[in-house]
């Protein structure tokens, strides 16, 4: 079984099927899915200005992290959950999108970059250190990473809806 | 003129017809229009969640607001900036739309409570009273509504 029959059967089922076909449900999952992008990426963006040292200088980073973190999360579920269904009801379509595949990858390498971000503070406590303005090098460079990945999830994300190649 | 003289004269102008007649400009705005919403969305949050007690509730009000008040405008820039050309692309199709009006009428009591009422809340420095919490709610439900109207264009 390839990955692309995976991806025709979970089209082919009955949820797949019926959201896809539906005139209501669809619709409103791809509103969920906008909606959650605003809290989640909307959120990540201030911590990320914050890392590059382009917004809330006055605070210190980790503070800003951790205060929004919550709120990032919640707003993550509902895309992430949204975003399932949407695909359960597109699989085959979108396994030959290269525009999903090039959305895929960018979401990865923000999700890998995170993990090296949170792995490194817990060990270094670098940035935790910093109360005020210009951070390492090192965190800059994950706030830049984050930013260009999520506007490459967005772009990619928006243009496999459009049925773009 | 009759409204609908004018959008007529809005669909037949020039930049109208070069995005319709394009496969790839509505697209390549509409994704600039998507950035700029997820930055208005995010800077809406980080200070309303902000005045509810929410966020970043260890700094006061009105220097959270103060440091994030020109990404908002950043953002409501980039968002009219994309907004009008792709309007200018199907605005005959606006005309009939019942979502256009909705957001039309939403986005102009949203500007206007964010540069009044919402500016005057937040540049306050003592705790968020009751009222100023329910002006916080109030500004993230015209926002949404704004995006719910948007979103709802291409599928009524």
């Amino acid at each position: 079984m390839t990955l692309f029959d995976i991806c025709q059967y979970l089209q082919d089922t009955n949820f797949g099927t019926s959201l896809r076909e539906s005139q209501y449900m669809f619709p409103l999952v791809e509103t969920a899915h906008v909606l959650g992008l605003g809290a989640s990426v909307g959120l990540i963006i201030w911590t990320d200005l914050r890392l590059i040292g382009a917004a809330l200088r006055k605070e210190p980073a980790i503070e800003v992290h951790s205060q929004l973190k919550p709120w990032m999360a919640a707003g993550f579920t509902l895309m992430f959950i949204s975003g399932i269904m949407l695909f359960w009801s597109e699989a085959a379509k979108l396994y030959n999108s290269d525009t999903f595949r090039a959305k895929l990858i960018f979401l990865t390498v923000a999700g890998v970059n995170a993990l090296i971000f949170e792995t490194r503070e817990s060990k270094t406590g670098e940035v935790a250190r910093i109360q005020l303005g210009d951070l390492p090098a090192r965190a800059k460079l994950t706030g830049w990473v984050s930013l260009i990945c999520w506007i490459g999830v967005i772009v990619f994300g928006r243009w496999t809806a459009y049925g773009l190649k | 003129m009759t409204l609908l003289q004018l959008f007529r004269w809005f669909d037949n102008t020039g930049i109208g017809q070069g995005i319709r007649g394009s496969t790839y400009w509505f697209p390549a705005i509409e994704v600039v229009h998507l950035l700029g919403l997820t930055l208005l969305y995010g800077a809406v949050l980080v200070v309303d969640l902000r005045v509810l007690g929410f966020g970043l509730s260890k700094q006061p009000v009105h220097r959270v607001a103060q440091q994030v008040t020109p990404y908002t405008i950043l953002a409501i820039v980039m968002m009219l900036a994309t907004g009008v050309p792709l309007f200018l692309s199907e605005a005959l199709k606006c005309y009939e739309n019942q979502a256009f009006w909705f957001k039309m009428g939403s986005l102009l009591l949203a500007l206007v409570f964010q540069f009044t009422v919402h500016r005057k809340v937040v540049k306050s420095d003592q705790p968020p009273t009751a009222g100023m919490k329910a002006g916080a709610v109030f500004s993230m439900f015209l926002w949404l509504c704004v995006g719910l109207g948007g979103r709802a264009i291409a599928f009524v």
